[in-house]
């Protein structure tokens, strides 16, 4: 089982946690305006690497608040916690594979 | 609502449970930041943002999220003063004590019997009376306050209070003599 630093609660247990799908998707054009594949793209493709992902997770066991993990999909270790309106990261993570 | 008299579920030399009907509002703030002042002033304590808190006394308050609290009184003796205390700000207060119950879990054995389904550390070290947490108890969302070293407040909703109820009876079975 995971042990997931919520940036509120501190560690809890997976349990109380769900994952909400990778962060950071934009749709590249506005809904109304995009073509049909660019809304397929945007509601359906992800990037699904092996290694390291930034991932939504809730802590709906707990405080009930979204925030962001980057997680190794193979070893499952969580690199870094961070909260919903901060940046996506780039330099923290750097040497480990670069997220999409 | 009713206040029903506390039910007794377990009642051993090591532990006690102790079941009743809680008072209980919960109050949501868009942006608090700006109102801590008129809160404090308003609730004669220093409001606090600090994530799973308990303070204040007449009502207590607990943190339950960011911009969440739950405090321990009818909404009707709160909204003056948080009507007056957000003025312009959105926020959100509303009386659950209809949708909640209470377990005391009290004794030297509470620790134990609430670890059987609880994976959170309730070390009194780390788990001190002045916080709270949210988390698990047989698999039901409660929040969870400790009174002392050995005592123990599970709020949960009612919905689920059957359930609860039955677990723990059956969690003390084992300490019975």
């Amino acid at each position: 089982m995971l042990l997931i630093n919520c940036p509120w609660c501190g560690p809890r247990d997976e349990m109380e946690f769900h994952c909400g799908g990778e962060s950071h998707i934009a749709c590249a054009t506005s809904a109304d305006r995009a073509s049909d594949a660019e809304w397929a793209d945007y509601l359906f493709n992800r990037s699904n690497p092996k290694g390291l992902i930034l991932e939504r997770w809730v802590h709906d066991g707990g405080c009930r608040s979204w925030f962001n993990i980057a997680r190794d999909t193979v070893t499952h270790e969580i690199r870094l916690v961070y909260k919903m309106d901060e940046p996506r990261p780039g330099d923290e993570l750097a040497g480990s594979g670069a997220p999409r | 609502m009713a206040k029903d008299t506390p039910s007794c579920l377990v009642s051993l030399p090591d532990l006690t449970v102790t079941e009743s009907s809680v008072t209980l509002s919960v109050l949501r703030i868009r942006s608090p930041e700006s109102v801590l002042q008129e809160l404090s002033s308003a609730f004669g304590v220093a409001w606090a943002m600090t994530p799973n808190h308990v303070f204040g006394d007449a009502p207590e308050i607990a943190w339950l999220a960011p911009g969440e609290w739950a405090l321990f009184a009818e909404a009707d003796a709160l909204r003056s003063r948080i009507e007056t205390a957000c003025a312009h700000l959105t926020h959100h207060l509303v009386d659950v004590s209809a949708g909640r119950r209470r377990w005391r879990v009290g004794g030297a054995l509470a620790r134990d019997l609430l670890a059987k389904g609880c994976s959170l550390d309730t070390d009194p070290r780390v788990f001190a009376p002045c916080q709270c947490a949210q988390t698990l108890l047989a698999h039901v969302r409660i929040l969870l306050i400790p009174r002392s070293a050995s005592d123990f407040d599970v709020i949960a909703d009612v919905s689920l209070a059957g359930h609860l109820r039955a677990w723990l009876a059956d969690a003390a079975l084992e300490y019975q003599p």
